[in-house]
């Protein structure tokens, strides 16, 4: 189940009216379960039986881990392999036979050869990539270290730790909500409040314009010149880069707008992901306001469990480029995004030993803050190449295009004034997320302006949202 | 007490909800929709018009009648032409509508078998890779159909793609065409669209304020019961050639009328036929849920053992050659499934010497006389001979 179709809207409706319906906290969660387990199985009955055994399996592993002091590091080290293998068998089996194919060039390892073989016997068009594995899996996870690194207190019953990894409004495409982010809310009864209503209204409608408006506006402009890069001159590629970054940004910040607003609306909080990332004046920065909670997730548990900065500045450099290599992994199975990652890390590495000074510069005068947010969103921009052109070569000829000046067709004036103006509306949106905490509450004005604000949601969804298309972190 | 209520959180939210969904509803209210929906959207009119047009089919029910249907392309059809040509004097009712697709006719043909409760003599159904295509889907969601019905032939789970790419077309077409197939007619997402646009009533309309603007410059108009000339604006001419179209349909059945087909000039034809396809057909994949409904007509009208006609259109050679590009101008492998039902005849109508074209993919008017005889001619051998009706 899509956010954007009149299936969740009237799904959440019911969910919201019967939820504060029921005065047992207990009754509050079961129907949670309930309503998740519908909103997965909607896409997919097998895959939902799969991810619902995968829960308890993981479940009752970490009531041993926290209960079995003996045999605590086999189960640990038995469930890590399983989630594990898990994702790694249904996202990144292509990729693996795709290494097997260019190592050997035996035909049987072709993508396409497979594809075709499903589809012959079992109208299978490919083999079918379960939806939100890769943000449950880190999900589980973090779970299960916590657990066997004892940072989990509290107990938790299958129930809330059912609700805990199917939650639907963080479901598909996260935040990856940790222990800590959840748990504690649980303990106390859930209420609605005028401000979490005005908190997720407002999330909700900014996140339709985001999405619809702005996101799904701009796929038709700029997927033909990844597609064919030679065709298009270097600014064009350039401009394409840059309105990719504009459309992932509105596309998944709207995506957690929605989820959060959904999520306030029966009285959870859940974390933030984007904390105003396009104000950035460096990338360590940036990648601290991006995916929030990837980002710590990769901090947490890979960076420092690989000796973080506590060993010698190679190590801690070299760790700094396998965790953002992994963390480009994660995204996809394709070497663009390991590339994507790789390039980060990289960059974050030559980054490092300048960044005091860097600080110090920016501080000085608004101008210097002005270029270093320039120069975040550029490299941002540049990244972009390698993570949503469909291969490899292509990532290389879009760059070809853009630092050797290459010659071909561009975009005409209302392409060039569509990518600009999302330009300019998705910095504003992130200078809203910059000065989220100098909102005061006004009851009646907030409910006001939430009205006309809906209203003019309903208008401009109804004349510029083109077909809504998959929000991109769906795929990952 | 009330305003006690009012400030809980639970209602407030709820109000809200209801206030901005109410709103929205203002432009169902007849004066108002009149002014905001604008006037060069004919096709709206066009789809709506279809529910009157079988209310006033319905006093029919005691005689013989026929049906059209087809796109705008099958608009042009005369009753009275076909009446001649055939040596039959049903009452020959035309649903098309603009970019009309299977799933629209099998919409209409359900609806009138089941409360007519008397089957067609033949009919007529134009089919080309057109009236297969998603966009044919997606033209009908907002103006057509009814909720019942979307929710009866809702697929919620398909395992197969909404759109079908060409080189695995015959192995779809195979097993949505297989005796035991189980499929029921539109995806979850096209019925999620149907029910988006049927409670939002902007999202329906796309109503916009430029329009709105739009809607109220002023033409002159020959008032015909004052006799005299008056300047009213866009949206009353609209509405106004909205009723006269209306009280047509005693005299047309349905049909188009030919002042809402454009003329385009033969130089254009070629830029005409890349515009048009960019809407029409972008790409040379075809809809599943047009197959499938397809197919559901076929096996309608073999049970009750109604006479199909069905006619591949004529259209401009560049209109043709984008179809060849596409590998989509014989659907050989689609053609080949009609084989099964003896109530079929298929005529490819491309042969007529005329060969003239409002535009890319419209014949000209002058040319619905050959094309009539040309069809009658075939569809003869189909339909038994009866006596006069009426």
């Amino acid at each position: 189940m899509r956010f954007i179709t009149f299936g969740y809207l009237i799904f959440f409706v019911l969910v919201f009216v019967l939820y504060w319906q029921l005065k047992n906290k207990h009754h509050k969660l079961l129907l949670i379960a309930f309503a998740s387990s519908l909103f997965y199985a909607s896409w997919s009955i097998p895959f939902f039986i799969h991810f619902a055994f995968l829960i308890l399996l993981n479940y009752f592993f970490s009531l041993r881990i926290r209960t079995n002091t003996n045999y605590k590091k086999i189960y640990f080290i038995t469930i890590v392999l399983i989630d594990i293998f898990n994702l790694i068998f249904f996202k990144y089996f292509y990729l693996l036979f795709q290494f097997l194919y260019d190592l050997t060039k035996i035909e049987l390892f072709q993508k396409q050869v497979l594809n075709n073989f499903l589809f012959e016997h079992f109208y299978q068009e490919s083999i079918v990539l379960p939806l939100a594995i890769s943000f449950y899996t880190f999900q589980l996870l973090a779970y299960i270290i916590d657990c066997y690194n004892e940072k989990i207190q509290r107990r938790v019953s299958l129930l809330e730790f059912y609700v805990f990894i199917l939650f639907f409004p963080q479901l598909v495409a996260g935040p990856i909500m940790r222990h800590s982010d959840f748990f504690f809310q649980l303990d106390s009864e859930p209420c609605l409040t005028h401000e979490k209503v005005i908190k997720g209204y407002f999330l909700i409608l900014i996140g339709l314009i985001k999405k619809a408006f702005i996101a799904d506006n701009l796929t038709n402009t700029i997927q033909p010149v990844f597609l064919n890069p030679l065709e298009y001159n270097g600014f064009t590629n350039f401009l394409s880069a840059v309105g990719y970054a504009v459309r992932v940004y509105a596309d998944f910040s709207g995506y957690t707008d929605i989820a959060r607003g959904s999520a306030y609306l029966l009285g959870f909080h859940i974390p933030e992901n984007f904390d105003a990332p396009f104000f950035s004046t460096t990338i360590s920065e940036f990648w601290r306001r991006w995916h929030v909670t990837l980002s710590s997730w990769l901090r947490d548990y890979i960076y420092i469990p690989l000796g973080g900065n506590r060993i010698s500045e190679f190590r801690t450099n070299i760790n700094i480029i396998i965790t953002f290599t992994l963390g480009g992994l994660w995204h996809g199975a394709n070497y663009t995004y390991i590339v994507w990652g790789f390039f980060y890390g990289v960059l974050l590495v030559l980054e490092k030993p300048f960044l005091k000074s860097f600080q110090n510069i920016i501080n000085k005068h608004i101008f210097f803050k002005f270029l270093a947010i320039l120069y975040t969103f550029l490299f941002f921009s540049i990244g972009i190449c390698f993570f949503n052109a469909p291969n490899i070569l292509n990532s290389f000829y879009m760059l070809k295009q853009i630092f050797l000046g290459g010659v071909g067709n561009s975009f005409h004036k209302d392409q060039l004034i569509q990518i600009l103006g999302f330009l300019v509306i998705v910095f504003g949106f992130n200078y809203l997320q910059y000065i989220r905490n100098k909102f005061i509450l006004n009851i009646k004005r907030d409910y006001f302006i939430l009205f006309l604000l809906g209203l003019f949601v309903i208008w401009l969804l109804g004349n510029y949202s083109p077909q809504t298309q998959s929000f991109i972190y769906f795929q990952f | 007490m009330l305003k006690k209520i009012i400030q809980k959180p639970f209602i407030s939210t709820i109000l809200l909800a209801l206030a901005l969904f109410l709103t929205d509803k203002i432009f169902l209210i007849p004066s108002i929709k009149k002014i905001v929906l604008y006037y060069k959207k004919v096709e709206i009119f066009f789809y709506e018009s279809r529910f009157e047009l079988f209310e006033y089919l319905k006093t029919y029910r005691d005689r013989e009648y026929a049906l059209i249907l087809g796109s705008s392309r099958s608009g042009m059809f005369s009753y009275k032409e076909f009446q001649q040509e055939m040596g039959k004097e049903s009452y020959i009712f035309n649903f098309s509508a603009p970019l009309a697709g299977t799933s629209y006719y099998y919409y209409w043909l359900e609806k009138i078998d089941s409360s007519l409760q008397k089957k067609p003599q033949w009919i007529l159904m134009e089919l080309d890779a057109i009236n297969l295509g998603n966009p044919s889907v997606y033209i009908s969601l907002p103006y057509s159909y009814d909720p019942i019905f979307m929710l009866r032939y809702m697929d919620f789970y398909r395992d197969i793609p909404q759109n079908i790419p060409q080189e695995k077309q015959k192995k779809y077409i195979d097993l949505i065409f297989s005796s035991d197939t189980i499929f029921k007619g539109f995806s979850a997402d096209e019925v999620d669209t149907y029910f988006m646009k049927y409670f939002f009533i902007i999202n329906r309309y796309s109503i916009h304020p430029n329009k709105i603007f739009e809607n109220f410059k002023k033409i002159d108009y020959f008032d015909e019961t004052k006799n005299t000339l008056i300047k009213i604006p866009l949206y009353e001419f609209a509405h106004r050639t909205k009723l006269k179209n209306l009280e047509n349909f005693k005299h047309t059945l349905g049909g188009i009328p030919v002042e809402f087909y454009t003329q385009i000039p033969e130089k254009d034809l070629s830029i005409d036929a890349q515009r048009n396809f960019l809407r029409l057909l972008p790409s040379s994949e075809l809809s599943s849920t047009q197959l499938i409904f397809l197919k559901k007509i076929l096996d309608l009208t073999h049970q009750q053992n109604i006479p199909l006609i069905i006619y591949k259109p004529s259209m401009t050679e560049y209109a043709n050659q984008i179809l060849k590009t596409y590998h989509l101008y014989d659907l050989e492998d689609l053609i080949k499934q009609f084989e099964r039902y003896q109530n079929i005849i298929y005529i490819d109508t491309t042969s007529i010497s005329c060969k003239k074209f409002s535009d890319s993919v419209h014949l000209s008017p002058e040319c619905y006389k050959e094309l009539t005889k040309f069809i009658s001619t075939y569809a003869k051998m189909k339909v038994p001979n009866q006596s006069k009706t009426f």
